[in-house]
């Protein structure tokens, strides 16, 4: 299943439905349904405000499989590469000593699912990969 | 209806601010200009009453981040009340039940903030 809309923050709550909704009907349960959800949301923003700079116009593609033993989601753009600057490891008190408001979105990500990793997916195109498995435990990374 | 209302009201020394929707990088301003005002009026005791909040992205949390230690070197504190299951289950992940207190109700919110009376 894909989905395409364009690089601006309205779309983020369609996108959080429908990835709850697909992550539903493919057999979580509703918390986890929402936990997946939420590291779409945060993949999306991210390609908004940082791979595209905020700028409106370009497009997103996000593609749901949920065949096998898990639901995986690979959020597509043109913009900047988000694997090119080296996110620090997720530090709460650092992030509240320095007054920063943001660095949660990948951590997020990555607690929400099982792998999360950024690539190349050819065709100029970059990409994220989340996966969940739908089996708890089943090869957590 | 609207993707967020954030409503501000004043119990005692205490301001409870009541987002009610969502917050996520489309919705955060209405969320932190609230919050803002109220550090602007000075005021130092702040509820968030989570009741009404039906999840919270990144955008969200990093705005209390932001802000918690600036209210607490003014003697202040930011807690918040009421979170349903998602947004409690968010909050525990990335440790910001460790971050700022939680409490199940408003009023043990509010009563949080009141000095332990002896006798």
């Amino acid at each position: 299943m894909e989905l395409r809309f364009p690089s601006e923050t309205r779309y983020l709550h369609m996108v959080h439905q429908l990835a709850k909704n697909l992550a539903e009907s493919t057999g979580f349960q509703s918390v986890e349904a929402e936990r997946i959800a939420l590291a779409v949301d945060e993949a999306a923003t991210n390609v908004i405000q940082h791979a595209y700079g905020g700028e409106p116009g370009h497009e997103i593609e996000i593609h749901f499989d949920p065949e096998g033993e898990s639901l995986d989601i690979a959020i597509l753009h043109e913009g900047k590469p988000l694997d090119s600057v080296p996110v620090p490891e997720f530090d709460l008190d650092q992030l509240v000593a320095e007054k920063r408001k943001g660095g949660l979105g990948l951590a997020i990500m990555r607690e929400m699912m099982d792998k999360v990793e950024h690539g190349q997916a050819g065709a100029g195109k970059n990409v994220c990969v989340m996966v969940r498995y739908k089996q708890k435990g089943s090869e957590r990374g | 209806m609207p993707d967020l209302t954030v409503e501000s009201r004043r119990v005692g020394d205490v301001t409870v601010i009541s987002p009610k929707g969502f917050i996520n990088a489309h919705t955060v301003r209405q969320f932190e200009q609230v919050l803002a005002r109220a550090l602007e009026d000075g005021d130092q005791k702040i509820l968030i009453n989570g009741s009404g909040l039906a999840y919270i992205a990144s955008a969200g949390l990093g705005v209390i981040m932001g802000v918690i230690e600036e209210v607490r070197s003014r003697g202040g504190d930011i807690r918040v009340a009421e979170l349903n299951e998602t947004v409690g289950n968010i909050f525990e992940v990335l440790g910001f039940n460790h971050l700022c207190r939680v409490l199940s109700s408003e009023r043990e919110g509010l009563e949080s903030y009141q000095p332990i009376s002896g006798g």
